[in-house]
């Protein structure tokens, strides 16, 4: 009996999931119709019909300080085949990094009829208040109320004859940082000592508060994963520092550099000064930091070969660098003259005395016909050496059997070297 | 007229000759001395120099000068004929200074003209403080974090009024370029500020 109830009851559900699944199947449909409707509702409101007018310069960027204005004059010319109004207005873009006022803005003449094809000049006169903070500020100036057609409402229109404007309102900064840029090419185990000058040409104390920036990977060509590889932690430099730079005086903030014995690679730093100061932007408030740690070897390279002949051995090894790498940065290395200390293992563990027999200097000379800016133009058709080689040449009499060269390399950072063997028969 | 005031007269006539010569020679050379031991430093010649040389040397005293507050210790010339004119290269060097200033003219009929000039003799400190003005810059800065490379040494050139012009205002700039990369930054450095921004291809 319970089972013929429960058979029942199984196979009710049964037919009524069976008649759900097509009522629930048509529920895609009816979304679909709706969906549709919506877009007819939406296609129904789009407005192509908008007026022609042509806005020169299609875009304007000023640079005023707070307190002070400037204009620009911008000609609009009716492209329609009647008359239109055209009364210029600030539309007000959400995408910039600060608010445009749009009390800033005068433009005159506030609204003209203009007939087809003629020209009309409209100045747009900004006033920047002077309590406004430093920094870039972006709207459009709309010239009619045509609006771009979208498929939904859009909390901001996109006029279309609008012209893009920014205004960088900036002041001249009051403290000066005289050492933005800290580089070099530094030794593992060893301390360096850095200064960072800053003063004040103001007339009021500005406070500081210099620290290592969280995020100080911002030019590391490799992003984030450098900082798996970079040569230093951060807790390698230690700063230094007053927290008031006074009115008119210069303050150093000393950086202190221990690279660690086992370092090695690069490290790519900012430390961020934290100058309370409006006049200073973020990221000019930052000094840069660009380290290459450079690990002078203490054992030989070491090379095996094997002379098939009894003949003059003829070792050749080599160095090149760019001339500006030559020169690194911030005078934290010494210029100290490139040299190889060599050694030449005969068949039987024997030392070879090598003959010097040739020393060569090279180097790669551009004359300008390169990419180059335009304002080194004047640069073009001048010898410059951007790249110097050296090269030492050395023999030795030779032997059948298995040889050994040992080369330590002082002041390089790539050699290399060939080995020969010529009988002179 | 007798024979006495014949040879007076002539005799008079030859002595304010010579002393005219005398006069005109004398202020030349004194001036030429005067206007080179004026220098702070030598100027000397590559090869045999021409045989205007001593006009040539005073006119590139006059054209070639050093990065603002600093000297030259010495210029050497060097001088190749082109066609009707003399091309004159000028490799200005300074014991304080890592690069060297070289310029490039040309002398025909007494007037010197600047060719072309590549200027790198600039102090260390306003080096290091002109390559930090330019990557404080936005777009440098943006430039290397959308991949150019930042490692590579950059050069610094001083660029001289008559070309600053073009880009920004007739006064010298410093022009910070990371070859590599294809980036440079024009810098003002009175206004410690970057003035024009090259992103190359």
């Amino acid at each position: 009996m319970i089972d013929k109830y429960i058979t029942q009851i199984v196979l009710g559900l049964l037919v009524i999931s069976i008649l759900t699944v097509p009522n629930a199947a048509a529920e895609v449909p009816v979304s679909k119709t709706v969906t549709v409707e919506e877009k007819m509702i939406a296609s129904d409101n789009m407005d192509v019909d908008f007026s022609r007018i042509k806005i020169n310069p299609p875009y304007s960027n000023m640079q005023i300080k707070p307190g002070n204005s400037d204009e620009v004059t911008v000609t609009v010319t009716n492209k329609n085949n009647e008359t239109i109004t055209v009364a210029p207005f600030v539309s007000i873009s959400p995408y910039s990094e600060n608010f445009f006022e749009e009390s800033w803005v005068t433009i005159t003449p506030v609204s003209v009829d203009i007939a087809p094809d003629a020209k009309q000049e409209f100045v747009i006169k900004v006033n920047i208040p002077q309590d406004v903070d430093i920094g870039y500020y972006y709207t459009s100036i709309a010239f009619t109320e045509d609006v771009m057609p979208t498929p939904y409402p859009n909390l901001y229109p996109n006029y279309v004859n609008s012209m893009s404007f920014s205004v960088d309102v900036w002041t001249p900064p009051n403290i000066q940082i005289m050492t933005p840029y800290i580089s070099g090419r530094v030794e593992s185990g060893e301390t360096y000592d850095y200064e960072i000058k800053l003063k004040n040409i103001a007339d009021k104390d500005i406070s500081i508060d210099p620290k290592i920036d969280d995020n100080n990977r911002m030019y590391d060509y490799y992003g984030s994963y450098s900082t798996v590889y970079s040569a230093l932690e951060d807790d390698a430099i230690t700063i230094t520092a007053p927290s008031v730079v006074k009115a008119g005086e210069t303050a150093i903030v000393k950086v202190h550099l221990e690279v660690p014995d086992n370092a090695k690679g690069r490290y790519n730093g900012v430390i961020d000064l934290n100058i309370d100061d409006p006049s200073i932007r973020e990221y000019e408030g930052q000094v840069q930091m660009n380290f290459i740690v450079w690990t002078q070897p203490l054992t030989p390279y070491e090379k095996s070969f094997t002379s098939n002949i009894d003949a003059l051995i003829t070792i050749r090894l080599n160095s090149q660098q760019n001339s500006y790498d030559r020169w690194m940065g911030t005078n934290t290395q010494k210029d100290e003259e490139l040299s190889f200390e060599k050694t030449l293992i005969d068949p039987s563990g024997n030392e070879v005395e090598m003959t010097l027999i040739k020393t060569t200097y090279g180097g790669t000379v551009n004359i300008g016909m390169y990419d180059s800016p335009p304002w080194e133009m004047d640069s073009e058709g001048i010898y410059q050496e951007v790249q110097t080689s050296y090269s030492e040449i050395y023999t030795a009499p030779g032997l059948v059997g298995d040889w050994t060269l040992k080369v330590l390399p002082l002041n390089a950072e790539t050699f290399s070297y060939s080995i020969m063997m010529e009988s002179s028969e | 007229m007798n024979i006495v005031s014949k040879i007076a007269a002539t005799v008079f006539m030859v002595m304010m000759l010579v002393a005219g010569a005398g006069c005109i020679k004398g202020y030349d050379t004194s001036s030429l001395e005067y206007e080179i031991s004026s220098l702070e430093y030598e100027i000397s010649w590559l090869g045999t120099p021409p045989t205007e040389s001593k006009a040539i040397e005073m006119k590139i005293a006059q054209e070639v000068s050093p990065y603002s507050g600093t000297n030259y210790s010495n210029v050497t010339l060097s001088a190749s004929v082109d066609n009707d004119s003399i091309r004159i290269h000028a490799v200005a060097i300074s014991s304080s200074f890592r690069y060297p200033d070289l310029y490039d003219f040309t002398y025909r009929d007494g007037e010197l003209i600047l060719l072309g000039y590549l200027l790198e003799a600039i102090p260390e400190p306003v080096r290091n403080e002109a390559i930090g003005i330019a990557v404080q810059n936005y777009e440098i800065s943006a430039a290397f974090e959308a991949g150019a490379n930042a490692y590579g040494t950059p050069s610094v050139k001083r660029i001289l009024p008559e070309t600053a012009e073009k880009f920004y205002t007739p006064k010298t700039l410093l022009s910070v370029t990371w070859m590599d990369s294809s980036v440079s930054a024009l810098v003002d450095m009175d206004n410690r500020q970057v003035v024009e921004v090259w992103i190359g291809n």
